[in-house]
């Protein structure tokens, strides 16, 4: 059995230690907002949060989660959405939605390590993320009115 | 006769919608057809008015994949109705004729749902708003004149008499006037005001459900091992070390390779290496790109092809000695889509019924696929379309996917859930097919006498038409006979013009006294679909990129030389004028700063765009587009925006970045590394200007895309003096 904490919840699984964590959560554990896009870590759909940091989950085996806070989509909050969702709803940033989580969580983990990121550093944090639709402009767009209603600097 | 009111309470069954108060179902006219002729009590949208207050549910049959149709419909219905659309409960319409069709068929594509729906929804709207305001006149007494409606109840002009649309649902009767008083623009609450999403939220709190999300009692998953070259079949297989691991059920033949099932998906992917398979490759194999370029190029050169659209006499310009001759080729690749979500279908089929789980956007031809292979009625099949779509661009619109899953299923007994992984869907999904071009022009005096556009291309159509008129039209069908069907029927709607989809864009509506277009085709079993924008996709780079070149070698400024061309066509010159405006066009541009400039019409609506690159050491950086679009009426400003950015991110993908190979008769790349999409840091800045406008919406998920990739190759050609004629592009 492998244990780690889901959401804030213990939870464990029997299941063999190199399976991904990305299908831990959406097989065993049942949660299906966290996304599979490519398996090889390369689009971002499957980002959660370990340790509240954000971790690709389709090529991390469920043992290395072990005896940690793993925080998914679903989890980001038990209070409605955070403000950086709230930005995501106001700027109408998703289109097909699906990598839509990934993008969140990494965007979350970003405001997290940076109140404030410059262009460059929602550049970096966020290009391992892919859209296919596009919403990258938006995404900026809404990574910086959620850093300032944060920081409570408005523009 | 049947009872109307019980069948359409079925049909609400059917969508999951269980409700007690006023149902109205709205007619669906094809836009397409003569209006009259195709609304029947057979196609309808249907909407439901439960007696609590705010319980309206919407039952939809377009797919929401990212275009913002779901908010763009409820924005059109809501605007006569009277409500705010973030009120109205969406749920996806199961698959059955009684729900909205496009001749048939319920699809989504080809930017037709916004100007297909614009009178329909609207008038719908107001009929169902009339049927409140009469029964609350009924209700308290009072003249029809002297009552208000607003967000949902119905009032007297004091405000001392109130009461909701769901209270008045139960008197109501809805009138289907035909040409009831519609709101004018100056009216409009929410068409081109309302910048909401109303899946904004689900979407952004892990709540929207996807076909992939799809999770039955009992069900088992299933992954498939195709064959390396396209159209190869399985000779034998050993299954045996693969049957020993945990979870895996059964491994057996499909028709399009080897199925391995099993309890889990992560259990397939370890089990799916321990199955060794001996592939018959077929005639594709030692087939590569090049190959066919060289045939197109071979056919190109020996005939002027099947003549698509030709004015004045192009020949005998070419011919004679006036003008200067320019001659060029553009190539451009396979494409894969790369929708975010993976190709995924769940089937259930069971001695005479199928049911079918899966995000579509034609859901009626997977129901018509499931009734061929089956041996089943259409009535015995039901289809569920996902609510949501992780992205479609045209992916979604083939039975492949799901066919796997109504094999797999047939056999199994129990639901089975088929996932392709990321390699799956790169290397079998069907394609934006290769194609050359060769185009000649005569230039003198700043003009081009003529415009020669060969284009070497195989037709989309003749691939899509058995998939939608399956009985008509079998699959076994040789694809001469295909061809001549879908010639036979182009006749009859002009939508199944076998060559129309490979060349439109190319007949463009430039004025432009001498030109001809024509078409070559090769036989070619490699799969091919519909890519966002489709003709238009590679026609728009290719005319626009060569106009670059006829304006140079004419000498003249390439916004001057087109405008010249436009002059007869207002709404085009606009649209091209305002994108001068925006890039500064006639003033130099900034210091290192190369600019291009495109100009293209498709899906009904007008986009000029102005790309500004930087190139430094071969480092090419698309840093500004500049976009202004004339689609008519925005119903939802916001979303024109978006899809504008999201076709101007894909069509840079592909001039770019994208390239699909065939090497030895199958797809060389597999995954996001070596089929590289833009990534954020790569997107450059985009600025949309939408034309004010009072006319009928048009299409807008798709003419964005067009002329990116020439308007980027154009201000490559003005920074660097080379001319971007393959995709993707090359500095080097």
């Amino acid at each position: 059995m492998i244990s780690f904490q889901l959401n804030g919840e213990e939870v464990s699984v029997d299941v063999p230690p190199d399976t991904p964590l990305l299908w831990v959560i959406r097989e065993e554990l049942g949660l299906t907002g966290t996304k599979f896009g490519c398996g090889k870590g390369l689009c971002g759909a499957c980002t959660i949060h370990m340790d509240g940091q954000a971790t690709r989950t389709c090529v991390l085996p469920v043992v290395a989660a072990t005896g940690r806070q793993v925080t998914t989509i679903e989890g980001l909050s038990k209070e409605g959405p955070t403000k950086l969702q709230k930005a995501w709803i106001e700027h109408g940033v998703p289109q097909c939605g699906y990598c839509q989580s990934g993008q969140i969580m990494q965007a979350s983990s970003l405001l997290n390590n940076t109140k404030k990121p410059t262009d460059e550093e929602i550049d970096q944090a966020m290009s391992g993320n892919i859209c296919r639709c596009g919403t990258y402009c938006k995404i900026k767009a809404a990574i910086k009115s959620a850093a300032e209603v944060q920081t409570g600097v408005s523009s | 006769m049947i009872d109307k009111e019980i069948a359409r309470r079925d049909f609400l069954k059917m969508a999951g919608v269980t409700t007690a108060g006023l149902i109205v179902a709205i007619p669906i006219p094809s836009r397409r057809v003569h209006a009259k002729e195709m609304a029947s009590d057979f196609s309808h949208i249907y909407l439901s008015v439960g007696e609590q207050e705010g319980d309206f549910t919407f039952v939809m049959d377009k797919a929401e994949m990212g275009q913002g149709v779901v908010t763009g419909q409820v924005t059109m219905f809501c605007e006569e109705l009277d409500l705010d659309p973030a009120k109205l409960k969406v749920v996806p319409a199961p698959v059955k004729d009684v729900y909205g069709t496009l001749n048939g068929m319920q699809i989504t594509g080809g930017s037709t749902s916004t100007p297909d729906r614009w009178e329909t929804l609207r008038i719908a709207g107001a009929n169902v708003r009339n049927a409140f305001v009469v029964a609350a006149a009924q209700k308290w007494g009072l003249d029809q004149s002297v009552l208000k409606v607003e967000d949902g109840f119905v009032m007297t002009a004091d405000g001392s008499k109130r009461a909701s649309y769901n209270e008045l649902a139960k008197t109501a009767k809805v009138q289907d006037v035909e040409n009831p008083k519609l709101k004018s623009a100056d009216e409009f609450k929410y068409i081109g005001k309302y910048q909401q999403k109303v899946d904004a939220e689900e979407k952004s709190t892990g709540q929207a459900m996807f076909g992939i999300d799809t999770n039955l009692p009992g069900m088992l998953n299933a992954v498939v091992l195709r064959s390396p070259v396209f159209g190869g079949k399985v000779k034998s297989f050993d299954a045996t070390q693969a049957l020993k691991m945990p979870g895996i059920k059964k491994v057996f033949e499909i028709s399009t390779g080897v199925a391995i099932v099993g309890e889990k998906y992560w259990q397939l992917t370890k089990a799916r290496d321990a199955v060794k398979v001996e592939w018959d490759l077929g005639a594709n194999e030692g087939l590569n790109s090049e190959d066919i370029l060289k045939k197109y190029s071979e056919l190109l050169d020996s005939g002027d092809g099947k003549e698509v659209h030709s004015e004045g006499e192009a020949a005998k310009v070419f011919e004679g000695e006036e003008g200067e001759l320019l001659t060029v080729e553009y190539d451009l690749p396979y494409l894969a889509h790369s929708t975010m979500e993976p190709m995924n279908a769940v089937a259930h089929v069971t001695d005479d019924k199928c049911e079918i789980w899966t995000g579509t956007q034609g859901p009626t031809n997977v129901q018509n696929e499931a009734a061929h292979f089956l041996g089943l009625s259409r009535d015995d099949v039901t289809v569920y379309n996902a609510k949501y779509l992780g992205g479609g661009f045209g992916r979604r619109s083939t039975q492949d996917y799901p066919r796997e899953a109504i094999e797999v299923a047939k056999v199994m007994k129990v639901p089975v859930k088929v996932t392709w992984s990321r390699e799956d869907d790169t290397q079998f999904s069907p394609m934006r097919p290769i194609s050359k071009h060769k185009l000649r022009a005569k230039v003198k005096g700043g003009k081009a006498l003529a415009w020669e556009h060969k284009i070497g291309c195989e037709s989309l159509m003749q691939e899509f038409l058995p998939a939608i008129m399956p009985h008509m039209v079998p699959g076994w069908m040789p694809k001469f006979l295909k061809n001549s069907v879908a010639g036979i029927t182009g006749g009859v709607l002009d939508m199944f013009n076998v060559h129309m989809t490979t060349a439109e864009g190319a007949h463009h509506d430039y004025k432009m006294p001498n030109q001809y277009i024509g078409v070559v085709d090769q036989e070619l079993d490699i799969p091919i679909h519909f890519w966002r924008s489709v003709g238009h996709s590679h026609n728009g780079f290719v005319k626009e990129s060569f106009a670059d070149e006829v304006a140079h070698a004419a000498k003249v400024d390439p916004y001057a030389f087109r405008r010249e061309m436009l002059k007869d066509n207002p709404r085009g010159l606009a649209v091209l004028d305002k994108v001068a405006e925006m890039s500064k066009w006639l003033e130099p541009a900034e210091e290192g700063i190369f600019r291009g400039i495109a100009y293209h019409f498709s899906f009904g609506s007008y986009v000029a765009q102005v790309a500004e690159v930087s190139v430094e050491d071969d480092q090419l950086k698309v840093e500004r587009v500049h976009c202004a679009i004339d689609c008519g009426v925005a119903i939802n400003p916001n979303i024109v925006t978006d899809q504008i950015e999201s076709s101007i991110v894909y069509g840079l993908s592909a001039a770019l970045k994208g390239k699909i190979e065939l090497k030895n008769g199958g797809v060389a790349q597999s995954n996001f590394h070596n089929y590289q999409v833009l990534r954020i840091n790569e997107a450059p800045d985009i600025r949309v200007e939408i034309m004010p406008s009072t006319v009928a919406p048009m299409g807008v998920g798709e003419p964005g895309l067009p002329p990116i990739a020439a308007a980027v190759g154009n201000a490559i050609f003005a920074a660097t003096g080379k001319r971007m004629r393959r995709m993707p592009f090359s500095l080097s």
